[in-house]
C-alpha cells in the first residue's frame, strides 16, 4: 500500500471579480505518492497554478479554495491556521516558481536570499548563514559559490536564477516540491539542467515532486503519473506509460501530438485547436467538447470515469446530442 | 545608494544648509560670544549721548541690524537664530511621526479597503489644510485655557492635531505603494518559503519603500512648515502664548509672548502690526521660505539620483 504524501480531493477554487464569480479550479482531485514525480499538464489558464497555490494557501487575495480537502501526510492543509501553515511552507512543502527573474528580490544579495527559509524556520543562526549558503550554492551547481554569494540577482543569467530558486526551495529539506513550470522561461539547453537538479534532489532526499508544465516532452522524461487539466477540470489521468501508449481523451491526444519530434515535422505543426474530437466512447461523449470555457456545453455536468484500473477519463454525465463544432 | 546621493549637488547644498542652521541655532551663544539673556532682553528706548530719547521700539533693521527688533524690543536676529532649532525640529518630529503612524496603520492590513478614507480625502480637498488645522487648534487653545492645561500638555495635544490631519492622505498613499510591492512575485516566493509577515515587511517591503519614504518625509516637512507659517499668521502657534504685563504700574499693558521660540510664534505675535513693522513678519516668513527651498533641493537631489539609477 503506497502512502500518499499529498492528496487533493474535490478542490474548487473561485475568484470574486466585482460581484460575478469565476471558477478557476473545478472539482480537482489528485494524489502524489512518496518518491513520485506527478505531472499536472494543461494549457495556459487551465488552473494548474491555482491548484498548486491552494496547497500552500497562497492564492491571490481575491481567490478562495472553497470546497474539498488538501491532505499532506495526513494533515488537512485547508483547516490550518496561518501560523501552522507557515511552518509547512518551505519546510515541508516548497515551491519553485516559473518566473525566476521576478521571483528574486533585485535589491537583496543572493546569499541572503537563499537562506531566508532557514532563517525563518529558525534552522540556522546568523553565524551559520554563510557556510550554509555556500553549501547550497555548491549543491545547485555553482562553481564559484563565494562570488555568487555576494552578487545581486541581476548579475546572474536566467538559468542561474532558476538554480537559486531551487536552492531556496530545497534549503529546508522539504518532502514535497511543487515546481510550477520551472523551465518555461529558460532556453531549451538549460531546461534539462534545471529539471535534472530537481529530480536529483527528489531521489537524494526521497521526496516527491508535483511538476506543473504544458510540455508533454518533459512529462515523458521526468514524471511517473500524469494529470491532464483543461478549463479547471482534470480530463484524464493515468501512469505515464499508459497515457503515452494509449491516450484516450482527444485533448490529451492533441497535447501529445504537439510534442516536437524531428522525424515528424508535420505532427509538430498541429495545434490543439485543429483537433477534431472523437465523439463517442462506449456511448458517451468526452467532456468537454469545446475550448470555450464559457459555453454551456463546456459547463455541462461531467465526471471522471475509471476506464481501466487507475485510468480516468472525463465524460459528460448524460448522453448528449452531438453538437457539431466549427 | 549613499554614494550616488553624495553626487547630487542640490542634495548636498540643501543638507548643508539645514544642518548649518541647526548647528548655529544650538550653539549661537558660543559662536557669537554673546550672553543669551542679554541678547534676547527687551530693548527699551534709544538715547543719544546726552541721554535724550531719540527713538523707541520697535526698531527697524536699519536701526538695529541685521533684522531689527520685534514689537517689544527683542532682537529679531537672535530670536530667529534661537527659534530655528525649534521650528525645524517640530517640523521634523511631526513629519516623522506622521509617516511612522501611517506606515504602521497601513501595514496592519495592507489589503484593507479604506474607501471611506478616499471619500474623506476628496471631500476635504477643497478646504485648505490650514483652515482645518485652525479649527482644531483654536478649539484646543480655548479648551486648554479653560481647563488650565500645562504648556507641555498643550504642546503635546497641538502636535497630535498636526500629526493627525496629515495621516489620512498618507495612509491612502502608502496603501497604494505597499500593495504594489506585495503584488510582486518575489514577495510571494518569500512567503512560499515560510517567511513571517513581519520578516517580509521588514526585509523586503520597507527597503523597497525606503527612497519613497525619504522623499515623502521631506515633502511632509515642507507641508508642516507651510502649515506652521500659515497658522502663525492666524496667531496660532505651538505652545501658545504667555501673558506678560508691560508698561508702568499706572498704565499696564497686557501682552502675549510666545512660549516656544519658534518662527510661527514671532509671526503670530506681530501680524496685526504688519503695516507699522513689516519686517517682523517678512523676516520669519522668508526664513520659512528659505528652509522650504533647502528641503526642495534635497527632494530634487534624491529624485535625480533615483532617475539616474533607473536609467542604468
Ligand atoms: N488573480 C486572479 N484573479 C482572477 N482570476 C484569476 C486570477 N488568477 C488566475 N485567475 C483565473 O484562474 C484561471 C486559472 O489560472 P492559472 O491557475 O494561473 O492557470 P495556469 O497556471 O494553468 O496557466 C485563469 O483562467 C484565470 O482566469
Ligand atoms: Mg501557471
Amino acid at each position: 500500500m503506497n502512502q500518499h504524501v499529498l492528496q487533493i480531493k474535490n478542490l474548487h477554487v473561485s475568484f470574486n471579480k466585482k460581484k460575478n464569480k469565476s471558477i478557476a479550479v473545478n472539482d480537482v482531485s489528485l494524489q502524489v505518492e512518496k518518491g513520485q514525480t506527478v505531472a499536472l499538464i494543461g494549457e495556459s489558464g487551465s488552473g494548474k497554478s491555482m491548484t498548486s497555490l491552494s496547497v500552500l494557501n497562497l492564492l491571490p487575495v481575491n481567490g478562495k479554495a472553497e470546497r474539498g480537502s488538501i491532505t499532506f501526510n495526513g494533515i488537512d492543509l485547508l483547516k490550518l491556521t496561518e501560523k501552522q501553515m507557515r511552518k509547512i511552507r518551505g519546510n515541508e512543502i516548497s515551491m519553485i516558481f516559473q518566473d525566476a527573474i521576478a521571483s528574486l528580490n533585485p535589491g537583496m544579495k543572493v546569499g541572503v536570499q537563499i537562506t531566508e527559509g532557514l532563517k525563518n524556520h529558525n534552522i540556522i543562526t546568523k553565524n551559520e548563514r554563510k557556510s550554509v549558503a555556500l553549501d547550497l550554492l555548491d549543491k545547485v551547481g555553482f562553481k564559484n559559490p563565494e562570488q555568487v554569494y555576494h552578487q545581486y540577482p541581476e548579475q546572474l543569467s536566467g538559468g542561474m536564477k532558476q538554480r537559486i530558486l531551487i536552492a531556496m526551495a530545497v534549503s529546508c529539506k522539504p518532502k514535497l516540491i511543487i515546481a510550477d513550470e520551472p523551465t518555461t522561461s529558460l532556453d531549451v539547453t538549460i531546461q534539462r539542467q534545471v529539471l535534472d537538479l530537481i529530480d536529483y534532489y527528489k531521489s537524494d532526499m526521497d521526496a516527491s515532486v508535483l511538476l506543473i508544465t504544458h510540455d508533454f516532452g518533459i512529462v515523458a522524461e521526468y514524471a511517473d503519473w500524469v494529470y491532464v487539466m483543461l478549463g479547471g477540470h482534470i480530463v484524464e489521468s493515468a501512469d505515464v506509460y499508459t497515457i503515452f501508449q494509449n491516450p484516450v481523451h482527444p485533448y490529451t491526444k492533441a497535447l501529445i501530438g504537439s510534442i516536437p519530434r524531428p522525424e515528424m515535422e508535420q505532427e509538430r505543426l498541429k495545434s490543439i485547436q485543429d483537433y477534431t474530437f472523437e465523439k463517442d466512447y462506449e456511448g458517451r461523449q468526452f467532456a468537454p467538447e469545446t475550448y470555450t470555457y464559457e459555453s454551456s456545453s463546456f459547463q455541462a455536468p461531467s465526471s471522471l470515469v475509471e476506464i481501466e484500473p487507475l485510468y480516468y477519463v472525463r465524460f459528460y454525465d448524460e448522453k448528449r446530442m452531438v453538437t457539431t463544432i466549427g | 545608494m549613499i554614494l550616488k546621493l553624495a553626487k547630487q549637488p542640490q542634495l548636498i547644498i540643501g543638507l548643508t544648509f539645514i544642518s548649518s542652521i541647526l548647528v548655529f541655532s544650538f550653539f549661537w551663544t558660543d559662536i557669537l560670544q554673546v550672553e543669551k539673556t542679554e541678547a534676547l532682553k527687551l530693548m527699551d528706548f534709544m538715547y543719544d549721548d546726552e541721554g535724550k530719547i531719540i527713538d523707541h521700539i520697535p526698531y527697524s533693521p536699519s536701526e538695529v541690524p541685521p533684522f531689527g527688533t520685534d514689537l517689544y524690543g527683542k532682537q529679531l536676529f537672535y530670536q530667529i537664530i534661537d527659534g530655528a532649532k525649534y521650528t525645524i525640529l517640530i517640523a521634523f518630529v511631526i513629519a516623522f511621526l506622521r509617516i511612522v503612524v501611517s506606515v504602521g496603520i497601513t501595514l496592519i492590513n495592507p489589503r484593507a479597503n479604506y474607501a471611506f478614507l478616499d471619500d474623506l480625502i476628496s471631500a476635504t480637498l477643497t478646504i485648505p489644510t490650514t483652515i482645518i488645522a485652525y479649527i482644531f487648534m483654536n478649539t484646543l487653545l480655548i479648551k486648554s485655557s479653560m481647563d488650565g492645561k500645562s504648556t507641555n500638555e498643550l504642546i503635546f495635544l497641538q502636535c497630535l492635531v498636526l500629526i493627525g490631519i496629515g495621516i489620512p492622505p498618507l495612509i491612502s498613499t502608502f496603501t497604494r505603494e505597499i500593495r504594489g510591492i506585495l503584488d510582486k512575485d518575489y514577495i510571494n516566493n518569500t512567503f512560499a518559503i515560510g517567511a513571517r509577515k513581519s520578516y517580509v515587511y521588514y526585509k523586503h517591503v520597507l527597503p523597497e519603500l525606503s527612497t519613497r519614504l525619504i522623499l515623502i518625509f521631506a515633502q511632509q516637512m515642507i507641508q508642516v512648515l507651510i502649515l506652521l507659517a500659515h497658522l502663525g499668521v492666524l496667531a496660532i502657534f505651538i505652545g501658545g502664548a504667555q501673558t506678560l504685563v508691560l508698561g508702568d504700574p499706572m498704565n499696564t499693558v497686557l501682552q502675549d509672548i510666545p512660549i516656544a521660540g519658534e518662527w510661527a510664534g514671532i509671526i503670530g505675535m506681530s501680524f496685526t502690526k504688519l503695516q507699522a513693522a513689516p519686517w517682523i513678519i517678512l523676516i520669519p516668513l522668508s526664513c520659512f521660505a528659505v528652509t522650504i527651498l533647502a528641503l526642495n533641493l534635497i527632494i530634487q537631489g534624491i529624485q535625480n539620483s533615483v532617475e539616474e539609477t533607473q536609467k542604468l
